[in-house]
């Protein structure tokens, strides 16, 4: 393109015109221009440097355009989760931690939902919505501890989060008690209503056991656990349900890797990890960059934003 | 743009198929990356992902042609890409490396395909330091391949004031490339 404009710079000093004074187009040239459908060697005198800018603009993805692709479908696996829709609206705090919380997306949405609801903090139909969610919350550590001495298979990562929310009802501390949903699921878990002291003491006992053998993973209960690893931990273990592990990016297995202390210990980790999330949500204070654990109620989410969040329109 | 095939890949992806939305992803994301590159450039990766996820939660109530979506897609990032734009305290100047496009080989040339993506980068930085609503105009009818119409609805003016906003970016973009030319000659 130098040598053309070059050119028509020329031209233009010749005629006494600047060259800071394209010559207007007509709307029709314009729109040819905006399609790409006007060849550089066609362009109108002035304009075949822009017809280049223009292509090259739009010219086809490139490969690293393209490179997100499974972690576009992680997210967008971990959105559609069985909630209702209108219920998801993802809240985000800083724009520094967005991709993580994508991943993370899956991992707090579902831990901090189970916490919320079981204190009954959330608006009703949310709380309705979270205690589908609560019963359908898988026991991701179950195959990484197969020899555990849980009490029962309902000794989810579900049942731990709702028995710290129990313990924390029973002593008044957060002012919440447990609604009867989600008390009736314990009592059912536990065997009786009278028995749900001692089914949590166990299986708080285990989980904490469990997490104390496995030394890379077991953060100490008083201690938040880094919500972006459990997101990412969320992702994998996502993936590796389906062997698809070597999809979610570079970056992301690397990281894992290093939490891990090596590549084969990463599904353990995270297996234990998210374990671990899920019981410590209830007593973690999330960083400000990060989702709170009523994530799904949309409050707040349009509280920065100058216009209301889009909503999917439906055209004729 | 995937079209005839649009109305069932949508209607796979809102049944929860990730295949049809890994379609649509590949499909827009490319321009979408672009799109934010020229309004949001510090933040391009980051509000691309936050917008798909948005994308994700919200395409089970989007009905309509595949041009609606992809207006619905960058109505979105528009937005997002305001909110990127209020948590950066105030967008540091972006250097326009236009000696890429000086650089830039024809396409006879062998290391026209290496040099493709730096080019597409280029191009984009130069569309970015135009006054921002023609900026932003020039790449959504560009990049995102909307109509004037859907253009005027994501911006929120009316379609003449859109024609008016692209022809004058292309003028200034036209005088931007003669004066960095004749700076070269001299």
């Amino acid at each position: 393109m130098a040598d053309e404009d070059a050119l028509d710079g020329e031209m233009r000093r010749l005629h006494g015109l600047g060259p800071t004074n394209p010559p207007p187009l007509d709307q029709d040239t314009v729109e040819r221009m905006l399609a790409g459908t006007v060849d550089p060697a066609d362009a109108p005198p002035g304009y075949a440097g822009v017809v280049r800018v223009l292509a090259a603009a739009a010219a086809e993805p490139t490969a690293a355009e393209l490179a997100g692709e499974a972690e576009a479908v992680v997210a967008f696996r971990a959105a559609r989760r069985p909630l209702d829709p209108s219920r998801r609206k993802p809240v985000f705090g800083k724009l520094a931690g967005v991709k993580a919380l994508v991943a993370v997306a899956a991992g707090v949405v579902t831990v901090g939902t189970a916490a919320a609801a079981a204190t009954g903090s959330l608006p009703s139909p949310a709380q309705q919505v979270a205690h589908r969610l609560v019963a359908a919350v898988p026991a991701p550590a179950e195959s990484v501890h197969p020899a555990s001495s849980r009490p029962s298979s309902a000794a989810t990562a579900g049942a731990v989060g709702l028995c710290r929310a129990w313990a924390a009802g029973q002593g008044g501390e957060h002012g919440k008690k447990l609604d009867a949903t989600a008390f009736d699921r314990l009592a059912t878990a536990a065997g009786g209503a009278a028995k749900v002291s001692a089914y949590c003491a166990t299986l708080t006992g285990a989980t904490a056991r469990s997490q104390a053998a496995h030394p890379n993973a077991a953060r100490p209960s008083h201690q938040p656990a880094n919500a972006a690893l459990v997101g990412l931990c969320r992702g994998w273990l996502a993936a590796d349900e389906h062997g698809q592990t070597e999809r979610l990016g570079k970056a992301v297995r690397d990281r894992l890797s290093t939490a891990a202390g090596g590549a084969d210990k990463v599904t353990a980790y995270c297996g234990a990890l998210v374990a671990a999330s899920a019981a410590n949500t209830h007593t973690t204070t999330k960083p400000a960059a990060e989702p709170t654990p009523s994530a799904p109620v949309p409050t707040g989410s349009a509280a920065h934003r100058p216009t209301a969040p889009p909503m999917p329109p439906t055209h004729s | 743009m995937i079209g005839p095939a649009f109305d069932s890949v949508l209607a796979a992806a809102r049944g929860g198929d990730e295949a049809a939305f890994a379609v649509l992803w590949r499909d827009v994301n490319p321009a979408v990356l672009r799109y934010l590159r020229v309004v949001a450039p510090n933040w391009a990766e980051d509000v691309a992902s936050e917008v798909w996820l948005e994308v994700s939660v919200g395409l089970g109530r989007f009905a309509g042609p595949e041009s609606g979506f992809r207006a619905w897609v960058f109505t979105v990032a528009r937005q997002r890409a305001v909110d990127a734009a209020r948590y950066a305290a105030r967008r540091p100047a972006q250097p326009v490396p236009v000696e890429l496009l000086a650089d830039r080989a024809g396409p006879d040339d062998p290391a026209a395909a290496a040099v493709e993506a730096s080019s597409t980068r280029a191009a984009l930085a130069l569309v970015a330091e135009l006054p921002p609503d023609q900026a932003e105009v020039v790449a959504l009818r560009v990049i995102a391949g909307l109509d004037v119409a859907r253009v005027a609805e994501i911006v929120g003016k009316r379609p003449g004031t859109v024609r008016v906003l692209a022809h004058r970016g292309l003028q200034r973009l036209a005088q931007r490339l003669a004066h960095r030319s004749q700076r070269a000659e001299v």
